[in-house]
């Protein structure tokens, strides 16, 4: 069986983006495996309550540091630094870990050889079991390290090996923020886009231009408005733009309390809102994706 | 003629195709002059930031090759290195062993890739 | 004084405070003469101050990195540069060498250890800052400055453009000026160059599970960095206390509430400021500044 990735993605934070996740694994059970790639602001294990099963550190990158016994107090390597991470204190040079970019080039000048780089714990990768019959992949990111797409493939990739070994159809993947690099890894290869949006003025910029970043990977992209009664008006455009840009319309959700009451009660929506028009129509969601997907 | 496997694991002629390039576990590299199969490991590379196909590139140019084959994809980067290099790309081998992915190359089974799939 | 607005989790309203926080301290300082307040967005990778905040645009500057260019005649293709370069941006073919610019940091490395001198550093294009004047819809209007850059699409570190900002920011406005940076979202490089060297950092979060989990990391940063620091609640009232609880443990200030009302989310989504419509989200701001002057006294 070919696995299918889902990916739910927003540009902007705030329009619901990890609440509509959290109901599609819901809603999927154990017919998938979730992969949660917003690293920056990992979330959904507060709704899907693993039990951290298995665990690994992460490392990407370099910083430098200095041995102080071979240290010379020549100067060279401040002044060549770019980044302005070496200074000197007391007679001693420090790296500041924080503005070091791990360029490598104080390392490799050093006449006395008193600098090494060093590899640097970017973050932690957990493989779980959820409280929904399923396997949740998530990572943390370490304070001040770089959100490269490193971390994201890596998520994918154990969900992707978990679902092949387990036989599962499909992987759904909580994308990253922004149009960079993390958002970029989380949606390369995968079959189907959802893109959650609000109708508002940020919202509607947002969703257009990541729209126009997944039409250069060619995947299929369907959308989900939340919040669609706040600004009729602009829900109208927003309709408009996804008829002319070939994405199919999902679902629309009211503007509602019940998604954070949800969340504070520790669940997801679906589940904490049954039988209102939110779980109905969520419902009908996770069936037009899985339609779209084949 | 040198070529290029993408592979998962480092099981010689049994070892099954990666489907991504620049961070694949490791390249095979066959030369069909010598018929030697030489493993060289990319984890390193694996754990790169960015940049990952520009590195797994410099190893097929290393290593003197004619063509590279993946199971299902080939970054911008990767493909413009290579591209530059003259080294043919076949991205459609899919998760077969190495074997298999060879016998289906000189049975010019799979078509070239002449532009970056993103 | 710098002040940044951050938080850890996107969409809580970094923005909506920025924007109207600065718009209101514009508006009560608009008698004493020299008084000023300046906006910059260094949301870089997706500046959205500006739907808000619109004014007359004053200067409008592209902003450029240093970056490696090939020098073919100089070259002996002795593959320095490309051991040198810890971040991938460079290959060697047999005949030419490739940079990717895209990749580089511009940590000169290559460049000056490079034995035939052949890989010059060259400036290059990677965003565009804007300097707008007199906030066109604001009644008081002329003393408010707003700033923004934005990332060209392709570029993968918004950092050097932050940097570049915030030193165009700190040439043009005296110390005293009222600073405040809308920041990016999350706990990584960006938001570490906008708020390391602020006077004083506002977290702005909601009290929900999400709300609270991420604004820990955000603490956590802030922390790290030795910053002075206190919080803003936005949407208060739905939710749970698990933040108010949390600050009261770790001793933390908590220096206002924005209350939570349909109003004001279909204000926003609407592109609209919401002090000058909303009274209770007013005595927020006013809340809020006061305890900003507190810090700068």
């Amino acid at each position: 069986m070919k696995n299918k990735e889902i990916v739910v993605i927003s540009g902007k934070g705030g329009t619901g983006k990890t609440s509509v996740t959290a109901s599609l694994a819901f809603l999927a059970g154990n017919e998938a495996v979730i992969a949660d790639c917003d690293v920056d602001a990992a979330d959904m294990h507060l709704l899907l309550m693993p039990d951290l099963a298995h665990s690994e550190e992460f490392f990407s990158g370099q910083t430098a540091s200095i041995n102080n016994a071979l240290c010379t107090n020549c100067g060279l390597c401040q002044s060549i630094c770019r980044f302005k991470a070496i200074s000197n204190s007391n007679d001693n040079y420090v790296i500041n870990k924080i503005d070091c970019e791990g360029c490598g080039y104080c390392a490799r000048i050093c006449p006395s050889g008193a600098i090494k780089m060093e590899d640097s714990h970017t973050g932690s990768l957990h493989i779980s079991n959820s409280r929904m019959n399923n396997t949740l992949v998530h990572a943390e990111l370490q304070i001040a390290a770089e959100n490269s797409g490193k971390l994201v493939t890596k998520v994918r990739q154990e969900a992707k090996r978990i679902a092949k070994e387990t036989n599962t159809e499909y992987i759904i993947i909580d994308g990253s923020p922004g149009i960079g690099c993390p958002v970029v890894a989380s949606i390369t290869g995968t079959s189907f886009v959802v893109i959650v949006t609000e109708p508002t003025v940020s919202g509607y910029h947002d969703l257009s231009r990541i729209s126009e970043l997944v039409k250069k990977f060619n995947i299929k992209m369907g959308c989900v408005i939340n919040k669609s009664d706040l600004n009729t008006q602009l829900t109208y455009q927003i309709k408009e733009f996804l008829i002319s840009n070939n994405i199919e319309l999902l679902t629309e959700l009211p503007y509602d309390n019940v998604f954070t009451k949800a969340i504070t009660a520790g669940k997801t929506v679906v589940e904490y809102a049954t039988k209102s028009v939110i779980e109905t129509n969520l419902a009908k969601c996770w069936d037009k994706i899985k339609i779209g997907v084949q | 003629m040198n070529i290029i496997f993408a592979v998962q694991n480092n099981d010689g002629w049994d070892s099954i195709i990666s489907l991504k390039y620049g961070r694949a576990k490791g390249f095979f590299c066959y030369s069909q002059e010598t018929d030697e199969l030489t493993y060289y490991s990319n984890e390193e590379n694996q754990n790169a930031g960015h940049g990952a196909g520009i590195n797994a590139a410099q190893i097929a140019i290393n290593q003197k090759a004619s063509v590279v084959i993946t199971g299902g994809s080939m970054g911008p980067k990767a493909f413009e290195v290579l591209n530059k290099a003259n080294i043919k790309m076949f991205t459609q081998a899919g998760e077969v062993s190495v074997l298999v992915a060879y016998s289906n190359f000189k049975d010019n089974k799979y078509n070239q890739v002449l532009a970056s799939d993103k | 004084m710098k002040i940044a607005i951050a938080s850890g989790k996107g969409g809580t309203g970094k923005t909506t405070l920025s924007t109207n926080l600065a718009a209101y301290i514009s508006e009560t300082i608009s008698n004493d003469s020299n008084g000023q307040v300046v906006l910059v967005d260094l949301d870089v990778e997706e500046p959205n101050s500006g739907l808000f905040i619109k004014g007359d645009i004053l200067k409008d500057e592209y902003k450029y990195r240093a970056t490696p260019v090939w020098d073919s005649n100089k070259c002996t293709l002795c593959g320095e540069c490309k051991t040198i370069c810890n971040f991938n941006a460079i290959a060697q073919l047999p005949n030419t060498i490739l940079i990717f610019s895209e990749l580089c940091h511009s940590c000169f490395a290559c460049s000056e250890l490079c034995p035939e001198q052949a890989l010059p550093m060259v400036d290059k294009r990677m965003g565009v800052l804007k300097h707008y004047q007199q906030a066109g819809n604001l009644p008081n209007n002329d003393k408010l400055t707003f700033i923004e850059s934005r990332l060209d699409i392709g570029e993968i570190s918004a950092v050097p453009l932050i940097k570049q900002t915030i030193e165009y920011v700190e040439d043009n406005f005296s110390d005293e000026i009222i600073k405040i940076f809308d920041s990016p979202p999350g706990t990584s490089c960006p938001v570490i160059e906008t708020i390391k060297d602020a006077d004083f950092v506002i977290l702005v979060t909601e009290p929900t599970p999400f709300g609270l989990h991420d604004l820990k990391l955000a603490v956590e940063t802030v922390k790290e960095l030795g910053r002075e620091f206190a919080i803003v609640i936005n949407r208060y009232g739905i939710g749970d206390n698990g933040v108010e609880q949390y600050c009261l443990e770790n001793n933390i200030q908590i220096i206002g509430k924005i209350p939570n009302m349909r109003q004001a989310a279909s204000l926003y989504s609407q592109g609209e400021l919401l002090y000058d419509k909303i009274p209770a989200i007013k005595e927020q701001l006013v809340l809020i500044y006061q305890a900003i002057n507190r810090i700068n006294r």
